[in-house]
């Protein structure tokens, strides 16, 4: 599955699992955060691409973390 | 191939038809239904089965001088052999232009008239025309290489489909250049280039505009595409155990670029060794992508792939992260060339027995 | 205390520029800075001084000629300006990297034509050089690719001083925009060098009459209700906008500065200049900006098949919030103006892209009618001249493919450098180059004629 940012690109061209990242530059990341916080923020992130993949779903899909 | 006489005031001399000689299936030709699927070459002189039809579209512009068939299952088990085949017997009748099909959404059919046109324009010169349904399998390989003029998806297209053909015959045997595919009612090749246009693009922009504006028929340059679908693949019942990979598009290099990843314009991609690797670290990684402002990245390039996050759910015995990271850039990254890159990757994550994957895009 | 009776309110005055062509037929270099019916005679020992006095950093300065037809190539290409000054308000040329802060887009400006001032050079230490390369070809196969080509270019090649840059690690990743401070500062330098020999060089027409004025003001058209009300959306990456980087979000320090509106005016008289030597052929390299195509046009039939209402500048997000907000002001303010119509361009790669069509996609749900200038990105078998598109995006200009690779021929002289950047080829030979170096091939402001067709 896709985890990205810029979900109207995914969308159209059809990736069918997609969360959706922080930033174009950083999707896994929040530099913004202390480092404990910024690591919890992608557990959770990931987390949910995880369970992305145990979603069924019938055409392109977003997944909000 | 003789003209028309001038405008003199004279009866017009009757130009010499063009010779047109016809590709059929064993059904088309009249042989047969699937039962004669499996038919050899032959061929009947003058039109026959489908190919009368066409005639009738052609007048006296042009005349169907021989009607070539084959049974499609018979082209299909041995496609050199037969093609080669009807090749030397359309060669037979001398024509000035060879019209294969119309094969609608018949898939086997559609595969055999792009290969007969193709042969026929590389081996005896001759220009070719087909028609098919514009979702037929072989519309792929063969736009470009073959004009094709779109169809319906079955039969009951016939008579919108021949008209058309004979047109497009008739130009390609008078030797005519053709316009390009809009206007002439062929499927272009999916490729484009650059020409000069009589107006810069401000004017021509601005144009467009108006004529929107004021309901007027205007016609974009550039028709938005349509991307293939690929179907989803069902849900995981869980994740525990879960062999997964990670590719990133965000350009994870180890430091240094070792395999000289571009920054742009990447027509490749690379795999590396994340053995003893729990975190991505600056001192170790870094990204060459070109697209954006890489400084988070840089510091922490987990940021664009979360090898740590996913080490920390291996070590709670969670899942297996694959030991090899996929990286690649994908800024100014041809949609064709990222194809590639995406069809090779999967195919070598499959070897390796990985069932899921994460990829980080930026 | 009442208004005696028959008094009227006080308006405010047009804005109204004219722009004074004086056109170059001719120029040559000899001992002295002149101008004369046609004739340009430079100095270039004066002009290398007047480089050389805005940067230390410059380690070596020539000037040479390329005229239309001549058998040369420029190479590794910064900037190109038009020599214009606006002689009514001395000391307020390009506000903030030149003159002093004005607003510029009033009054009489002197604009030398067929005329450039081109900086090149190879790139700094520390300056990142992704999209550095740029050529011009004045003669031969390559003169079609670019818009400049039929340009008579006064060459400045700068090369920077590497005691500049003590600091420089090579080693050092650098951000695709930002590069290192002295880097920054360097091509800063750059530009300012260019302002200042064009600047100077359209001076030399004070008090001389001019070949032809044109008159820009956006004249009012209330009584024409059956014109159509159009205002263009100008997307920009990275200009001066007076003297002052207009930073894309994400990049050189951030936040990206609201959508804002600009008199077009502004943007031919000075207001913008090129700040970043981004892909060449797209480019808004100065000259680009002065002669505003997009602007140009809507100028053009603007009173008589048109209502040109403004001009909205923005620049791209880097998330989906940020484009969000950008776009969604952005909109807002043209249908502030009220836009019956838009013109839209874009300029980068597929980031920006996406903000565009978020625009169209915006300003059709409102009921204000879109036209994009697209450049087109891909080309081969299969390839999507698209990242990013919105069903509402059905009345597109193409500007042409930059991924279709030309032939160059070879030349008898190149100026700006001796090998290219990319490949280190020698820049006199024929070469094979992608469109994408070729400076202005597919300027997003469409003063150039190439188009893409599909077959």
């Amino acid at each position: 599955m896709l985890v990205t940012a810029i979900a109207p690109i995914a969308l159209e061209v059809g990736a069918n699992r997609i969360v959706r990242g922080q930033a174009l530059a950083h999707p896994f990341g929040d530099p913004s955060l202390a480092p404990a916080a910024e690591r919890a923020y992608r557990a959770r992130l990931v987390a949910t691409a995880l369970r992305a993949l145990t979603e069924p779903v019938t055409g392109p899909t977003v997944f909000e973390s | 191939m003789s003209g028309l006489a001038a405008h003199d005031g004279r009866e017009e001399t009757p130009a010499t038809p063009i010779r047109v000689a016809c590709y059929l299936n064993q059904f088309f030709a009249g042989i047969g239904g699937e039962e004669a699927a499996g038919v050899g070459p032959g061929c009947r002189d003058g039109a026959a089965g489908a190919a009368l039809g066409l005639q009738r579209c052609l007048g006296n512009a042009g005349q169907v001088v021989g009607t070539v068939y084959c049974g499609d299952d018979y082209l299909a088990a041995q496609p050199a052999t037969a093609v080669a085949a009807v090749t030397r017997l359309l060669a037979r009748y001398a024509p000035d232009v060879v019209v294969a099909g119309p094969a609608f959404g018949s898939g086997r059919y559609g595969l055999a008239c792009g290969q007969v046109c193709a042969a026929v324009q590389e081996q005896l010169g001759v220009p070719a025309v087909t028609a098919m349904h514009p979702d037929n399998p072989a519309v792929e390989s063969f736009r470009g290489r073959v004009v094709v003029v779109p169809t319906q998806s079955t039969a009951a297209g016939m008579p919108l489909a021949l008209p058309a053909l004979a047109r497009l015959a008739l130009k390609l045997g008078r030797g005519e250049p053709l316009d390009p595919p809009g206007a002439e009612g062929y499927l272009p090749s999916g490729c484009r280039r650059n020409e000069r246009a009589d107006a810069p693009g401000a004017a021509r922009a601005v144009d467009m505009l108006l004529r929107k504006l004021r309901g007027e028929p205007f016609a974009t340059e550039l028709p938005l595409p349509r991307y293939d679908r690929v179907p989803p693949l069902p849900p995981l019942s869980t994740t525990d155990g879960l062999r997964v990979a990670l590719v990133a598009e965000g350009g994870v290099v180890p430091r240094g670029n070792p395999d000289r990843l571009p920054s742009a314009w990447a027509t490749r991609w690379a795999r590396y060794d994340l053995a003893g690797v729990d975190d991505l670290t600056a001192d170790a990684f870094e990204t060459v992508h070109g697209g954006f402002n890489t400084s988070a990245a840089n510091r922490d390039p987990d940021r664009l792939i979360p090898v740590d996050a996913l080490r920390a759910l291996e070590a709670q015995g969670r899942l297996t992260l694959h030991p090899r990271l996929y990286s690649t850039v994908g800024n100014q990254g041809s949609v064709a060339v990222m194809r590639r890159l995406g069809a090779e990757i999967a195919a070598d994550l499959a070897a390796a027995g990985v069932e899921a994957v994460v990829v980080g895009a930026t | 205390m009442s208004r005696p009776a028959g008094a009227v309110r006080p308006g405010a005055r047009p804005v109204t520029l004219e722009l004074a062509t004086f056109t170059v037929d001719e120029v040559v270099v000899g001992n002295t800075d002149c101008y004369r019916d046609g004739r340009l005679e430079v100095d270039a020992r004066a002009l290398r001084a007047l480089v050389r006095d805005v940067s230390d950093a410059f380690e070596d300065v020539a000037v040479n000629v390329v005229r239309p037809g001549d058998d040369a190539r420029i190479i590794h290409a910064i900037d190109v300006v038009e020599p214009r000054a606006r002689l009514a308000e001395p000391g307020s040329d390009f506000p903030g990297l030149l003159g002093r802060q004005a607003t510029v887009g009033s009054g009489r400006t002197h604009r030398l034509g067929g005329l450039v001032v081109t900086t090149a050079g190879e790139p700094a230490p520390g300056e990142p050089t992704y999209w550095r390369e740029a050529v011009v070809d004045a003669s031969g196969p390559g003169a079609i690719y670019s818009p400049l080509s039929s340009l008579t270019h006064l060459v400045v090649t700068l090369k920077p001083d590497p005691r500049a840059f003590p600091d420089h690690d090579p080693a050092e990743s650098l951000d695709v925009f930002q590069g290192t401070a002295a880097a920054i500062a360097y091509n800063r330098a750059a530009r300012i060098a260019g302002l200042r020999v064009a600047t100077y060089l359209a001076a030399l027409t004070r008090d001389q009459q001019p070949d032809a004025v044109a008159c820009y003001e956006l004249s009012p058209v209330a009584s024409r209700r059956d014109l159509p009300r159009v205002v263009y959306l100008f997307q920009m990456t990275c200009p001066y906008f007076y003297g002052q980087l207009w930073p894309r979000e994400g990049s050189v320090g951030g936040t990206a500065p609201p959508p804002t509106l600009i008199h077009p005016n502004e943007v031919l008289d000075g207001a913008l200049v090129n700040a970043y030597a981004m892909i060449a052929c797209i480019r808004d390299c100065t000259y680009f900006l002065q002669t505003h195509a997009v602007i140009e046009e809507l100028y053009r039939r603007h009173g008589t098949e048109l209502d040109f209402r403004g001009v909205v500048i923005y620049t791209n997000g880097d998330s989906i919030a940020s484009k969000g907000r950008i776009v969604n002001h952005a909109v807002s303010l043209a249908h502030l103006l009220g836009a019956e119509g838009a013109v839209l361009n874009y300029q980068g790669g597929g980031n920006p892209e996406v903000d565009v069509m978020l625009a169209c996609q915006q300003l059709e749900a409102r009921g204000i009618r879109t036209a994009l200038l697209l450049p087109e990105l891909g080309g081969g078998q299969g390839d999507s001249p698209f990242i990013h598109f919105v069903p509402e995006a059905d009345a597109i200009v193409s500007l042409g493919s930059y991924e279709q690779t030309v032939q160059l021929g070879p030349v008898a002289r190149v100026v700006g450098g001796a090998r290219l950047l990319e490949g280190d080829e020698d820049a006199s030979g024929p070469l094979q180059l992608s469109l994408r170096y070729l400076l202005g091939a597919t300027i997003p402001y469409g003063q150039h004629v190439l188009r893409g067709v599909e077959y």
